[in-house]
């Protein structure tokens, strides 16, 4: 059988984001795939190094437009364990509060992409209707619908008043009267079913020995969240990751889509539990010394290093974010699979090129 | 069938625009506006943007002949991510930021206002 090599991507109506992957076919079935990245490199960590370290807070929101947030507290973590900062626990709480929501959003969208990607356009507005009200209370609480720029070093900027709070619980009790049934049809529709259950299967020790992260290896049936570490106030709220053992992408669907539940849940406890105090302490020092911190994004852990001389500005900023390890299981999930279930796999883990290049 | 019948029987989930416009929440980070009659010159919101976009800068009076100078606040909507650092920065409450958005650009023009400042004349002259 003879062998065609043609490009997939960078632009393609079921990719978001550009990332191209040479496709060797035989008639309909793909035996080899190489994906190539760099069409969207930006210069952020570079730019962190030119910017006050106070400023870049807002730069890596910039890093990607759906986990800004995380990206952001993630940033402001790393820099106060440089400087040996201790945050108050009403920031703590309120800093998950943020990003859960943003989790359950960065879901939505994948879920209603991945549904456009299977060819079911009314679940995708089904996704995206529900996923309105999540942006609604992030511009309720924060001012913005998604870039939220409420975490700064030392703490957060924005507190959550008794009216605000009552207001984000009804509009989670609609919430949950919307994505209920969407969450019945991802769980039991035939045709969802026939599109991924025993498609772009990801074997529980490959997943480990190519380093996934996020939902891509916990849809492996590994239990790895960063969020275990109980950074901000995981330790304190109890978390427990979302883990299903199916291997293929289904099994990473449903990951995704149970987390939303479980984001909601977080959200309703950080509600219940919110203490009283300051929202953040003031800063003045500048960092010196290095440190790393691990927060776990929508796709999966990411990781941030800083390097500081006791100057306002930083010598180093590097960030390790989850695409970048999810891309090589392609290499595994995609050989032997049909061509027409390419975009279903790819989108499977959720790639995030503007996580990636920076 | 249930949602079927029920989608027949309710209006369009989509609002109607322009005819119905969204709501703002309060506190939504809209446009930015200044209100140059409280500002004092400080410079805190020059140093608190992180993008630049703000400026504060003098010159030479051109309307007058007697050494005065103007103070300038220059703007750049383009640039301005709209975070409220300034807003938070300001001490004197000379800048807000107002719940609806800025309206779309057709160039990109940076704005400059005119701060009104106290005189010089008299201690240049001297």
């Amino acid at each position: 059988m003879a062998r065609v090599t043609f490009p997939f991507g960078p632009q393609h109506p079921v990719l978001p984001e550009p990332v191209q992957l040479i496709l060797t076919c035989e008639d309909e079935k793909v035996v080899e795939v190489k994906p190539r990245i760099g069409y969207m490199h930006r210069g952020i960590e570079k730019g962190c190094e030119l910017n006050p370290y106070k400023h870049n807070v807002f730069l890596c929101e910039r890093i990607c437009g759906i986990c800004s947030f995380i990206h952001a507290e993630a940033y402001c973590e790393v820099i106060e364990k440089a400087m040996g900062i201790e945050v108050p626990p009403r920031a703590k709480y309120l800093r998950v509060f943020w990003a859960e929501l943003s989790r359950m959003h960065s879901h939505l969208l994948w879920l209603g992409l991945f549904a456009d990607g299977f060819g079911l356009e009314s679940l995708f507005m089904q996704c995206w209707r529900a996923r309105e009200l999540v942006l609604d209370v992030l511009e309720l609480t924060s001012g913005h619908r998604v870039i939220q720029s409420t975490c700064v070093v030392g703490g957060v900027r924005k507190d959550l008043d008794p009216d605000q709070i009552r207001t984000v619980r009804e509009m989670l009790k609609q919430f949950k009267e919307l994505y209920t049934p969407i969450f019945q049809v991802f769980q039991h529709d035939r045709t969802i079913k026939s599109r991924t259950w025993g498609k772009g299967i990801l074997p529980k020790d490959v997943a480990w020995q190519l380093g996934a992260v996020g939902p891509t290896i916990r849809g492996s049936g590994w239990a790895f969240d960063a969020r275990m570490d109980g950074y901000a106030a995981y330790g304190e709220l109890g978390f427990e990751p979302v883990v299903e053992e199916g291997c293929d992408s289904y099994a990473r669907m449903m990951v995704r889509a149970r987390e939303v539940w479980q984001s909601w849940e977080l959200v309703n406890l950080v509600l219940d539990r919110l203490p009283a105090g300051e929202i953040n302490v003031p800063v003045e020092d500048n960092p010196k010394g290095e440190a790393i911190h691990r927060a776990e994004q929508p796709r999966g852990e990411v990781i941030y290093y800083c390097r500081g001389d006791g100057s306002p500005n930083l010598k180093r900023l590097k960030v390790r974010t989850p695409s970048f390890a999810n891309l090589p299981t392609l290499l595994v999930m995609l050989p032997g699979c049909e061509l027409a279930d390419v975009p279903v796999i790819t989108l499977s883990i959720d790639p995030c090129i503007a996580c990636t290049e920076r | 069938m249930g949602v079927v019948l029920r989608n027949l029987f309710t209006g369009p989930v989509t609002r109607r625009y322009p005819f119905e416009r969204r709501q703002y929440f309060d506190g939504s980070r809209g446009k930015l506006l200044f209100h140059p009659e409280y500002c004092e010159f400080c410079g805190e919101c020059e140093r608190a943007c992180p993008t630049g976009a703000i400026e504060l800068d003098t010159a030479w009076d051109t309307r007058r002949q007697d050494y005065s100078i103007v103070w300038l606040r220059r703007y750049d909507p383009f640039k301005c991510i709209f975070c409220g650092n300034c807003v938070e920065a300001c001490p004197y409450g000379a800048i807000e930021l107002a719940e609806e958005p800025a309206a779309p650009g057709y160039r990109k023009e940076i704005s400059v206002d005119e701060i009104p400042n106290w005189q010089w004349t008299e201690w240049v002259a001297s």
